[in-house]
């Protein structure tokens, strides 16, 4: 749980409130719908919402920034693919990794054993002979084929090995 | 989905634009997943960290 405290503006007396994240539950496949739709209502309302994030590969919920929770129920009422307000707060970093892109090819160097886990090669390991971060793409020796064979793949379709007996 | 990306700034712009309005550039993409609605980028933590500083919508992952 994340940790905010609300401070006063000395100029005006009153409270700044800090930002907090809120899971919202949606009905699935209709999380970039109902993202939409809410920004849309909170615009129009004047709801104190600062953002609102539908995390790739999650599904069923989406994430909003506000205040408090109150302002995010307010801004999914009326909204029928929103369940409802998840109780508790989410935490910044968890949601930062959560959102930002891996970086699995930045980790990777030449002789690095890897798997491949999307396209015709899926589930083959290969060994790493270049990397061309520039382009996403890395070129990999085929490991569990006869003969040798050289392909380039996207950088996300690679994930590193796991070690032996891990 | 319906909305493209700009691979330059992320921004998500109409499946028909040739052009995405916020940097000019044609480099669009169909290929993109996560989505933020940026509101108000001065007081959203989330939009700092993740780099974007002018409200809008944005794909996070664009290939």
């Amino acid at each position: 749980m994340d940790k905010h405290n609300d401070s006063k503006d000395e100029n005006t007396g009153t409270t700044i409130q800090q930002p907090r994240l809120f899971a919202v539950r949606t009905v699935a496949g209709r999380e970039i719908d109902t993202a939409l739709l809410a920004a849309q209502h909170a615009e129009d309302e004047g709801i104190p919402v600062y953002a609102i994030v539908v995390p790739p590969r999650i599904k069923s919920y989406i994430i909003v920034e506000a205040p408090a929770a109150f302002h995010v129920a307010n801004t999914i009422r009326g909204i029928r693919y929103a369940k409802n307000v998840v109780p508790g707060v989410l935490d910044y970093n968890d949601v930062e990794r959560l959102l930002k892109p891996e970086a699995v090819i930045e980790t990777l160097k030449p002789g690095d054993i890897v798997e491949i886990i999307s396209g015709p090669f899926r589930g083959m390991k290969a060994q790493v002979v270049r990397v061309q971060a520039g382009k996403n793409e890395v070129v990999l020796n085929v490991l569990e084929v006869e003969y040798p064979l050289q392909i380039t793949v996207p950088g996300d379709s690679v994930r590193p090995a796991r070690e032996r007996g891990s | 989905m319906p909305f493209k990306a700009c691979r330059r700034c992320k921004s998500l712009v109409p499946k028909d634009a040739t052009r995405c309005p916020v940097c000019n550039s044609t480099d669009l993409s169909e290929d993109w997943e996560g989505l933020i609605v940026v509101l108000d980028p001065e007081k959203s933590e989330l939009a700092k960290r993740l780099g974007f500083i002018k409200p809008g919508r944005y794909a996070l992952r664009v290939r």
